[in-house]
């Protein structure tokens, strides 16, 4: 081979270098380098980074060897890079999608006044050792409050399905949506695991006020307290519309405060079911008056549908919307009440061993389901993107959770995010041990 | 003909080996390797992999093991943890002695952690040692004896005879007392609960197993009369 034909095939090597590594790679880094400043996409644009520098530097050798040498050192070089993980954004109503794939810090008075029941058990446990409760704003929740922003408040309340595999974040993009429904002064009328009803109730007792339904003082007691700490700010001059009678000595009536229910409920345990819808109607009457707007949120929902662990005096089990709890709560998530919106998520653990194989809404929710729902914006919850998980993976760094030296290194975290799928849950499993 | 004939002496090897473990139960070895001890083990370590072999490396000429499955050539990859599975293990449930240890970690990271952030001063924050992997590899360390008594008849007399610990021996006991002692605590709490305190009391040179080492330790003192009876 001559010395001309050498100098064009390695031309053609350096081209195919040059378009293997520097393109796509000083793409998405560049996207991802640390920068003090708040908008970090201009200061990435100014860095310039010093794996395009070596790369530079490597056209002008003449050697395939070294070139291959510098290169690959340069790229080594090139990711360990410390990425973007966190924003200063802690209000939900101001995030965008400029700060997708980042975690932000919810303040500590609002987890105790929404999430006082309600966020996945392992990640309470991880947040009490971080110190700090964080969400990461991802694309599911920001295109529903996104929804919820530009909503024609007159219209039926809408409904949205959040659906996805199991430990995709289906509960914590809930939880992001609520908070975001705190911070923009809705009504939140959350309902953290209904499931629970059914499988575990407290105590079961015959309905005062229908015979035929079964209440559950002790789950209605839990509520109305939750209740109250989420609302209590929105809620202290709204008066009932009509009176109502709970016994011959106790009524409630016309013009007296909506709270008062709330705190006969919690003394008199026994109508506290009742008094849960008195509240949801005349709520849904209020918001007519548009005084205020409702937020209805319920985190498997189609356990509403299904049977429950009860059995009638004639030893069958009972469904759960014979629960006067379920059914004032089905009558809810109806759209036949407007100044309010409806977000609920599916889950196939809120279904029976058997009906878990699907994760899709119709199958989860049956036919019934589906038709007392329809119409719905479904809206998927994915796994991890590549950012997310690097964020994620980031964020543990930082919170001193991930202790081994291998996860400092980009192969570390390759195999973090291969071992896990990309699956948020199982990354946290993953990453539990490290 | 070859085949019945292996089956043959390998029936009559069994047979012997049972014979001979019921009336000599000292001598005869229970678990054979499968392999020609002219085998070598593997490496699973990737930068290991990576140095090149020189000419009279016997790597080069001698058959190699093939690797067992938890031998994994991941960068988390410890070979005493893997050991410590084995020992928690019981009735061949593996996965499950493995969630154990993982969730032991957890565990440890959770207790050490929380009291990391917590602490307010970088001194204390430095005095504090978060990685469970050193804990464990300390905790173990710790709990390693140094002499160990073996039995030793002398004119009709068995006498408990101090005897320097080999390695594999020291690794065994401490495993062994570690995993045991959670099992003599309360029943109800998990063994992962129960192995992470106590792998954070040996850490600390603390706990039942650091006291079961230094009560062989003093046997072995008493016993040092006995020590000549060695050879």
């Amino acid at each position: 081979m001559d010395a001309s034909m050498r100098a064009v095939r390695c031309g053609k090597t350096l081209r195919l270098f040059s378009a293997l590594f520097s393109r796509p790679k000083t793409h998405d880094i560049a996207s991802n380098v640390y920068s003090t400043s708040a908008c970090f996409k201009s200061a990435s644009a100014k860095q310039q980074h010093p794996h395009v520098q070596s790369l530079s530097s490597c056209r002008q050798m003449s050697n395939l060897a070294e070139q291959f040498k510098a290169a690959t050192a340069a790229k080594r070089q090139a990711v360990n890079v410390q990425t973007v993980f966190r924003t200063q954004e802690g209000d939900p109503t101001k995030q965008s999608t400029a700060q997708e794939g980042l975690f932000y810090t919810v303040p500590e008075e609002d987890v105790t006044r929404i999430f006082q029941k309600g966020l996945p058990p392992h990640f309470t446990r991880q947040a009490k050792t971080f110190a700090e409760t964080s969400f990461m704003v991802r694309k599911p929740a920001l295109q529903v409050i996104e929804y919820l922003k530009h909503l024609n408040l007159d219209h039926p309340a809408p409904r949205f399905v959040l659906y996805g595999k199991r430990g995709s974040g289906r509960t914590l993009s809930l939880a992001h949506v609520l908070h975001f429904g705190l911070r923009d002064n809705w009504v939140l009328l959350y309902l953290p695991w209904p499931c629970d009803w059914n499988k575990w109730p407290h105590e079961v007792s015959p309905s005062p006020y229908k015979s035929g339904r079964m209440d559950l003082p002790i789950e209605a007691a839990e509520w109305l307290v939750s209740f109250k700490a989420q609302n209590a700010h929105l809620l202290k001059d709204i008066r009932l519309s009509q009176s109502y009678v709970w016994t011959k000595r106790e009524t409630a009536d016309e013009g007296s405060l909506l709270l008062d229910v709330v705190d006969f409920g919690l003394n008199r345990m026994k109508f506290a079911t009742d008094c849960v819808g008195v509240i949801l109607k005349e709520l849904r009457k209020q918001a007519a008056m548009h005084k205020i707007k409702l937020l209805v949120a319920v985190d498997g929902v189609n356990a509403f549908w299904n049977q429950t662990s009860v059995k009638n005096l004639e030893r069958e089990f009972l469904m759960a919307d014979q629960f006067s709890l379920v059914h004032n709560f089905k009558k809810m998530l109806l759209s036949n009440w407007t100044h309010g919106a409806i977000v609920c998520t599916v889950d196939a653990e809120a279904n029976a061993v058997t009906r878990r194989e699907q994760t899709t809404p119709y199958y989860l929710l049956g036919k019934e389901g589906f038709e007392w729902l329809d119409p719905f914006v479904p809206v998927h919850v994915p796994d991890y993107t590549e950012k997310e998980a690097y964020s994620c993976i980031e964020y543990y760094l930082d919170r001193n959770w991930i202790q081994h030296e291998a996860a400092q290194t980009e192969e570390g975290k390759k195999e973090l995010i291969f071992l896990s799928n990309k699956n948020p849950f199982q990354l946290m499993r993953v990453c539990a041990a490290k | 003909m070859a085949a019945p004939c292996r089956n043959c002496s390998s029936l009559i090897s069994k047979f012997h080996s049972l014979a001979l473990r019921q009336f000599l139960p000292v001598v005869t070895q229970v678990r054979n390797s499968q392999y020609n001890p002219y085998f070598m083990e593997p490496i699973v370590d990737k930068k290991q992999l990576e140095q090149p072999l020189d000419e009279s490396n016997p790597r080069r000429f001698r058959p190699i093991k093939a690797a067992k499955t938890e031998q994994v050539s991941s960068s988390y990859f410890d070979p005493l943890a893997q050991k410590f599975i084995n020992r928690i293990m019981k009735d061949g449930r593996k996965s499950l002695a493995r969630d154990i240890l993982e969730k032991t970690f957890e565990n440890i990271k959770h207790i050490q952690v929380e009291k990391y952030n917590k602490a307010t001063t970088p001194e204390q924050r430095a005095a504090i040692e978060c990685n469970p992997q050193a804990i464990f590899t300390q905790a173990v360390e710790n709990c390693k004896p140094v002499l160990v008594t073996t039995k030793i008849v002398k004119g009709g007399v068995t006498y408990q005879v101090p005897v320097p610990c080999k390695p594999n021996y020291q690794l065994f006991k401490a495993s062994k007392w570690l995993v045991e002692s959670c099992r003599d605590k309360e029943r109800k709490i998990p063994m992962e609960k129960k192995l992470a305190w106590e792998l954070l009391e040996a850490y600390n040179n603390e706990g039942k197993s650091i006291r079961k080492k230094q009560e062989l330790h003093r046997l072995c003192e008493a016993n040092r009369a006995y020590s000549h009876f060695r050879w």
